[in-house]
């Protein structure tokens, strides 16, 4: 299982305030404990600068296994060489190694904002293409494409991965990009969410069924709360 | 339309009563989930997470996390996907206000 806090917190340590922004919805749910939970409902999701007390040096040291400040000094020739030569380590870790996926999409990530940053988004693309399907990374994987397409100076492909992004993951940011750039192409808001409502239509993946109880005792399942709409939460008391 | 929450750790679920009780938690909830099977039938690895399905149990959308103010852009977002209302989902500089 990904521990997709890593990947959050990779974006404080590259300076990348928007995507940090994203990531701390999508992921500020998941503890450093890789397999299970996180954030009480009713906790709010806290805000970047509350994300690590160890600052942006401490998560940069802690995600990319060097001592605290190097990150900062480092060249982006030496942050890509450092990035490349962990992706290397971990990829000759056998898949069921459970530590090879702990900052696995995070290395990804972080090697590919650099590459497109100095203007290479092929090269970036190609890390990202590496980074296996995964629920909980794969809207990420679409909007960090759609940033690298954006870099590119491709709109279009840049619409295209962020309503990929969007429809997996509602998340306000996505929209605000989505809307930007489908503007910048002369869509509408209104033809915008058409082809959310598009691509939701053609996932179309359905909700599977449980059996659970109350707290009391009594079974239910998703039939007992058939109606127009449905809204599913997972929470826990915290 | 009708609302769920499905509590995702089980060592908890002996909580969920009194959880609901002291934040007047209107949303029946449920238990006895294995957090084995929300991650393969739902890809659930962590909480908030909320799916909207409609009649059929397919589903509409699905959003991670949740921060204050973010409420608002949920319901535009039902609404716009049930077809209750047009567009414009509110942008998270709006997410507080209210789009009365």
């Amino acid at each position: 299982m990904y521990d997709t806090t890593v990947v959050r917190k990779l974006f404080f340590s590259l300076n990348s305030c928007i995507l940090a922004c994203l990531f701390l919805a999508g992921c500020s749910r998941y503890a450093e404990e890789p397999s299970r939970v996180n954030t009480p409902a009713t906790m709010p999701r806290s805000s970047p600068s509350q994300q690590s007390s160890a600052g942006p040096e401490g998560t940069a040291a802690e995600l990319f296994d060097l001592a605290p400040g190097t990150w900062e000094i480092m060249t982006e020739k030496d942050r890509r060489a450092h990035l490349e030569s962990l992706i290397g380590e971990y990829e000759s870790r056998s898949p069921e190694d459970p530590t090879r996926t702990r900052k696995f999409p995070a290395l990804y990530f972080a090697l590919a904002t650099l590459l497109s940053r100095s203007g290479e988004g092929d090269e970036a693309l190609e890390i990202l293409d590496r980074i296996p399907p995964h629920p909980q990374t794969d809207p990420l994987l679409h909007l960090v494409r759609g940033q690298v397409y954006q870099s590119m100076s491709n709109p279009a492909k840049a619409m295209g991965s962020y309503l990929m992004s969007f429809s997996m993951d509602t998340q306000p940011w996505t929209w605000q990009r989505l809307d930007s750039v489908a503007k910048q192409l002369g869509f509408s808001q209104q033809q915008t969410l058409e082809q959310v409502r598009r691509l939701l239509g053609q996932q179309a993946k359905t909700f599977a069924s449980f059996q659970l109880a109350t707290p009391q005792g009594q079974k239910k399942s998703l039939a007992d709360f058939s109606n127009q709409a449905i809204l599913v939460n997972f929470f826990f008391p915290g | 339309m009708s609302a769920v929450t499905i509590n995702i750790q089980p060592d908890l679920d002996d909580k969920v009563s009194e959880w609901r009780q002291d934040h007047d938690f209107q949303i029946p909830a449920l238990v006895g989930a294995d957090p084995d099977r929300l991650e393969q039938a739902y890809g659930v690895t962590g909480a908030p997470e909320t799916f909207l399905l409609d009649r059929s149990g397919k589903i509409l959308f699905r959003h991670i996390g949740f921060s204050p103010g973010e409420e608002r852009v949920l319901e535009a977002q039902i609404r716009v996907l049930l077809d209750l209302e047009p567009f414009p989902v509110p942008t998270p500089g709006q997410a507080g206000r209210s789009t009365g």
